[in-house]
């Protein structure tokens, strides 16, 4: 599916229509800086991507755009419209409202832009970028998109799980629970507990046959074991209360407290000592994060981009579980003790005990009693540190001592009772927990599976990655050995670093070395050039489909040899699909007129940008001396000198072309003649060798050979005064550019419209156009 | 490349094996989050935390009807 035009009105750059019309064949646009090729880039970008644009999307530019891609000038009335044309008949016509919602038709179809146009600023953007985001940006082109996103939204889920089910809280309790199961039944069973709260059942309520179920009987239990209680002398209840005070088991709750701080104190300490080292460099960090696309993580020492900053953090919080979960126990020990201090408040303040807290009161436990009547027990859960502990060791355990003395002296039948109930009370919390142990245990299965499927889903990704990366490597490889050939960089692959998830990096071998980034080495102009192999590696994955290939300056950086190679590269690898290749790089794409088959490519270039309203405009001619012409009124000697420019590049590719001797120079002078050299060649050699036909014969081509002459006169006196002098005038200008341009246009034939050298003629040293209305004899200058 | 159903099946397979315990339901949910419309999009926070509260709910054994008790 090729593209037939590309029409833009009041889009970016573009005023009045403007169509790019590569007719279904491949096309170079060439254009000074800011003449408008990239709009016509930008109107695929809008189209492929629902209206956006990447490079566009900032905070000036508004949510839809709607700032950025109507041209800045549009008067009122005018619409911003763009339409894309296909060979196949189908097209694409968008209308941009000032709002920025659009008003389509047609569709483009399931296109990747990332595999269909790369700018030059993507290729910088994708080699400088880090691990995770060279790994974002391969991902969708290798079709695993969805993967990512499945096995990103398991893990969502699975943090989900986790925090509803409050897993680490309700696992701190249940710890607690178990400890005091273990303190009230040693190692019983739950059927041993549950054949206990049976037969004291039995014992309490013989007359009641309702349930069988564990709970209910203890709660049925309880109620007859207070009845009874209830029915007591004052002298019994009081040694009840005071069994209940004697009861608190505040020692163990201290000691579980002191423990959980002690542990996390442990913990705690080289964690501080940890962030606090994590601090200081991650303030340095912060300041160099909008300047460097790859950070080192202070934490681990990996490399990390920005936008995964956030990632990371999560998974370093991963890490700490196991610090918070020693946090939440000593939360949940905090629990326990506020609870049981509540508890001995509650007993010792009850009616029944009055007469032994009167007698206290006069004793040694004064100070103890008035320690538990200022004490805020509520406190104790948020906030308890070894003072407070000390501070309940040394004046409350004496209370519960004191209270457990005097319930000695109670009589047999009451302490049984209050056994007993002891007994059912600690069972019923045991068989409630047990309910939630199977509940926790459930939400802790639950995350770990869903954890476990996310990690299969990341061996997938990484498997098949592998595979489309083993696929592209060797593509890239042979890319890259056509644009270098015999230089010292090979074996360049993609590869799935083992040490970091979501990542990917290029690897190769620097004059025998391996090494893990092109980065270490590679110079800029390498960089580039590598990342347009990766680039052309995946847009190749996609011959079937014939999609164009849009590549926006992408050799700005190479040098001339590596640039010449591209067009060596682009018609091995691509013969067959369409190319649309922009560039501003006049050397370069004159060259590329000269190199490329006419059958399948078009050449057109662009004059410089003069102002919105004007909009962009196509230049007539395939040449790019409209870019001299531009500035012939406001500086004539930039035009002339420009000229001179143009025709140093054009003159010395039509002698390579007729094959034109020229003197030996020493050393690098060979690969600096000038158009004056070429020039003075081609005007000796052209009066033996380039001939037109006239009825059945051939003769010298003499109008060709004074156009060449008064280009080189022309060349000579004035070129040269518009590069030293500087006193060329806008006339002069003028006619030496109009000079030099005839002069590349009498190589042309007036009938067939092709060059000189378009084919070898029959016989040999001739070359000839199409037609063989001129023809030029090489080798005979 | 897409999610093509039989590496999945393969992996909700495998998990399940080492997972007997855990309902028919649970495995249904999880799959369809590799499948579809939940592997397009990131799925927002409201909408995550109803699915991990159904997956808990389906976690929990189906009680037995009266009709079986009987």
């Amino acid at each position: 599916m090729r593209i037939k035009t590309i029409s833009l009105s009041w889009f970016r750059g573009a005023a009045d229509p403007i169509s790019m019309e590569p007719d279904c064949k491949s096309m170079v646009v060439y254009g000074v800086n800011g003449s408008g090729k990239s709009s016509f880039v930008d109107a695929i970008e809008y189209v492929l991507s629902e209206g956006r644009i990447g490079h566009l999307a900032h905070e000036y530019s508004g949510k839809k755009l709607e700032n950025a891609v109507p041209n800045t000038h549009k008067p009122q009335g005018k619409k911003t419209t763009l339409s894309v044309k296909f060979c196949d008949g189908s097209e694409v016509n968008t209308e941009i409202r000032s709002d920025g919602s659009t008003k389509t038709s047609g569709s483009i179809g399931p296109w990747d832009y990332r595999r269909t146009v790369l700018r030059q600023g993507e290729v910088v953007e994708f080699i400088q970028n880090t691990k995770g985001g060279k790994y974002s940006a391969l991902l969708p082109l290798f079709g695993l998109q969805p993967m990512e996103v499945a096995a990103e939204n398991l893990r969502q889920v699975a943090k989900n799980v986790e925090n509803l089910s409050q897993l680490e809280a309700r696992k701190a309790v249940l710890a607690q629970a178990n400890l005091k199961r273990r303190a009230a039944f040693g190692a019983a069973t739950d059927d041993q507990i549950v054949k206990k709260i049976a037969v004291l059942h039995e014992k309490y309520c013989s007359e009641k046959n309702s349930t069988k179920d564990a709970i209910p009987r203890c709660k049925e239990s309880v109620i007859a074991i207070d009845a009874k209680i209830a029915q007591l002398s004052a002298d019994q209840a009081r040694h009840i209360a005071l069994r209940s005070v004697g009861n608190v088991d505040l020692k163990s709750d201290i000691g579980t407290v002191r423990a959980t701080i002690l542990k996390l104190a442990g913990e705690l300490d080289p964690l501080i000592s940890h962030k606090l080292a994590v601090l200081q460099p991650a303030e340095t960090l912060l300041g160099k994060l909008p300047d460097e696309g790859e950070v080192e993580c202070p934490a681990c020492g990996r490399l990390i981009g920005a936008d995964k900053f956030r990632d990371h953090v999560r998974f370093e919080l991963e890490r700490l579980r196991e610090i918070r979960e020693t946090f939440n126990a000593r939360n949940a020990a905090m629990g326990c003790l506020c609870d049981d201090v509540k508890i001995l408040k509650l007993s010792i303040s009850k009616p029944e005990v009055k007469p032994w807290r009167e007698e206290a009161a006069r004793g040694e436990l004064a100070d103890c009693l008035d320690y538990l009547s200022t004490l805020n027990a509520d406190a104790l859960r948020t906030a308890c540190n070894e003072p407070d502990l000390q501070g309940i060791e040394k004046k409350l355990l004496p209370l519960i001592v004191a209270a457990d003395s005097a319930t000695a002296e109670a009589p047999a039948s009451v302490k049984e009772l209050l056994d007993d109930k002891q007994t059912v009370e600690a069972a019923k919390a045991a068989i409630e927990s047990k309910g939630q142990a199977a509940d926790v245990a459930r939400a802790d299965a639950l995350a770990h599976l869903i954890r476990a499927v996310e990690q299969t889903t990341r061996e997938q990704i990484r498997l098949r990655s592998n595979a489309v990366i083993a696929e592209i490597s060797e593509d890239i490889k042979k890319m890259w050995s056509i644009l270098h050939p015999g230089e010292a960089i090979e074996d360049i692959c993609l590869y799935l670093p083992k040490d970091a998830d979501k990542a990917i990096d290029i690897g190769l071998k620097f004059h025998g070395k391996l090494l893990d980034s092109p980065r270490l080495t590679l110079s800029e102009g390498y960089r580039n050039s590598l990342g347009l192999c990766i680039f052309l590696a995946m847009a190749r994955r996609e011959a079937v489909h014939d999609r164009p290939v849009i590549l926006d300056d992408v050799v700005v950086s190479l040098d001339r040899n590596h640039r010449g190679m591209i067009v060596q590269l682009l018609g091995e690898e691509f013969a067959g699909r369409q190319i649309l290749l922009m560039t501003h790089d006049r050397d370069w794409y004159t060259e590329l007129r000269q190199q490329l088959d006419e059958a399948s490519w078009t050449f057109k270039t662009l004059l410089p940008y003069e102002s919105p309203k004007i909009g962009i405009r196509w230049s007539h001619k395939t040449t790019t001396f409209d870019d001299a012409r531009a500035q012939m009124k406001e500086r004539p000697d930039s035009a002339g000198n420009d000229a001179r420019k143009i025709m140093d590049v054009e003159l010395a590719l039509i002698a390579e072309r007729l094959q034109i001797k020229l003197p030996y120079l020493r050393f690098e002078k060979n690969d600096r003649r000038s158009a004056y050299d070429f020039l003075m060649r081609l005007v000796a050699d052209a009066k033996k060798c380039f001939q037109v036909r006239t009825g059945t014969d051939f003769v010298a081509h003499e109008k060709a050979v004074e156009t060449l002459s008064l280009a080189d006169k022309l060349l000579i006196s004035w070129a040269n005064r518009a590069s030293h002098s500087f006193d060329l005038t806008s006339s002069e200008a003028s006619k030496l550019i109009e000079a030099c341009e005839k002069a590349i246009e009498c190589f042309k034939c007036s009938t067939c419209r092709k060059y000189v050298w378009f084919t070898e003629a029959s016989g040999a040293e001739w070359l000839q156009c199409h037609c063989g209305e001129i023809r030029w004899r090489y080798g005979k200058g | 490349m897409s999610n093509d159903p039989e590496w999945i099946t393969a992996a909700i397979q495998s998990a399940s094996k080492l997972n007997p315990s855990v309902p028919d339901a649970v495995w249904t949910n999880v799959e369809n989050l590799l499948r579809g419309k939940f592997s397009q999009r990131s799925i927002p926070p409201v909408e995550l935390a109803g699915i991990a509260r159904q997956l808990i709910e389906d976690m929990v054994p189906a009680r037995p009807t009266r009709e079986g008790e009987k």
